[in-house]
């Protein structure tokens, strides 16, 4: 699951941390800043939070 | 003119997508309400999948590719009319009963009137019983968006309001309003998981009555696409429906599908972006699974399998 979901921020610039003491993901942006999320869900809000931008597996960016 | 000594009653089971209507169905199977019956299963895209969640049944007949009040009528009639001359009692005069549980989009009153002016079928073939299901978390909202709902709303001879522990009393009192005002001759009962439920006292509801509208409009092309799994890993389907879901939102109408998972297949369901617990299908692998089916505003099936596929492919990339 952490794999696949490395692989589908990295297409934003987006990097993910799993601390071993929780069973959340941190998001982290190229700059440093990060956005803790508890779930998928909420790691794809943290993720357009970062980002400025919607996350979206439909976009260009994604299935260009 | 067709000549059979054979008489079907058929009772049509409709309401929009994800309503319950498998659900409901299932369960009146399993408690043998239909246990003789004939059904028929009518979905809009051409992959089965009901057939994989109905299959046990006796006597199911799919009818892929099309709503059987549109593309897929000719092939609905054709089929009651094999039906009068092949069913297993095609010889006896007693009363055959048959179910067709039609697809999410399709209007349930072009079916009546179709079987009922057409020259074989109108002598044979009773429709007893339109049932309608409404989703009571979502029914007011389609109500205002999906033109369809409200068709099938008034064609209804019986309103099954869906899920009504997961809704609001008071929503719950609002949408049997609506309904009791566009169609009030219908027979309305309450349900959850296909079981019958309480509704809300018809007087509460009145006293909660509102002047909602209900426009002839749509919020744009609502698309049926197929998407295959292939050999996408259990971890990447679930990051991708997950990203689908958060995108999407309630433009993602329908998800629907049986997935080959680590814990076995998977029956995964989502209605606009909520995602339903995953049920736990018994027997062995089918050629069917592996498909899901998806309703959605406005994305295609290319752009939705090329975005399952670039997910697996970066995490394919990854990983490796």
């Amino acid at each position: 699951m952490l794999d696949a979901l490395r692989a589908a921020l990295a297409a934003h610039g987006l990097r993910v941390r799993a601390p071993s003491s929780w069973s959340g993901f941190q998001i982290v942006a190229p700059s440093g800043r990060f956005e803790n999320a508890g779930n998928l869900d909420e790691a794809w809000a943290a993720a357009e939070k970062l980002a400025g931008r919607a996350v979206d597996p439909l976009s260009p960016l994604v299935i260009a | 003119m067709l000549s059979s000594p054979r008489r079907f009653r058929l009772t049509v089971l409709s309401g929009f997508l994800g309503a319950g209507k498998t659900t409901w169905l299932r369960r009146h199977l399993r408690s043998g309400v239909f246990r003789d019956a004939i059904l028929i299963v009518n979905e809009a895209a051409n992959a089965a999948v009901d057939r994989l969640l109905l299959g046990s049944a006796d006597r199911v007949h799919i009818l892929t590719g099309g709503c059987a009040c549109c593309d897929g009528l000719p092939k609905l009639l054709r089929l009651l009319r094999d039906l009068l001359v092949s069913s297993p009692a095609a010889e006896s005069s007693a009363v055959q009963r048959i179910v067709l549980e039609t697809s999410g989009l399709s209007d349930p009153h072009v079916i009546r009137e179709a079987i009922e002016s057409d020259p074989d079928l109108s002598t044979c073939v009773e429709v007893s019983e339109i049932i309608v299901i409404i989703d009571a978390v979502n029914g007011r909202d389609l109500l205002r968006s999906e033109p369809m709902v409200g068709r099938q709303v008034t064609s209804a001879d019986c309103i099954i309001v869906s899920k009504t522990d997961a809704a609001a009393r008071s929503d719950v009192a609002q949408l049997l309003v609506a309904l009791r005002r566009l169609n009030p001759d219908a027979v309305r009962f309450g349900a959850v998981r296909g079981v019958e439920a309480p509704l809300p006292d018809p007087e509460i509801s009145d006293s909660t009555g509102s002047n909602e509208t209900w426009p002839d409009r749509g919020a744009g092309a609502l698309l049926a696409s197929e998407i295959r799994l292939g050999d996408t890993t259990w971890p990447v389907f679930a990051v991708w429906l997950s990203a689908l879901l958060h995108a999407l939102g309630t433009d993602l109408l329908r998800v629907k599908g049986v997935v080959r998972t680590p814990m076995g297949r998977l029956l995964i369901q989502a209605v606009r972006g909520c995602v339903q617990p995953p049920e736990r299908l018994p027997g062995a692998v089918d050629d069917g699974d592996g498909v899901l089916v998806v309703f959605s505003r406005n994305h295609s099936a290319e752009s939705l399998q090329r975005s399952l596929d670039t997910f697996a492919q970066a995490a394919r990339e990854r990983s490796g």
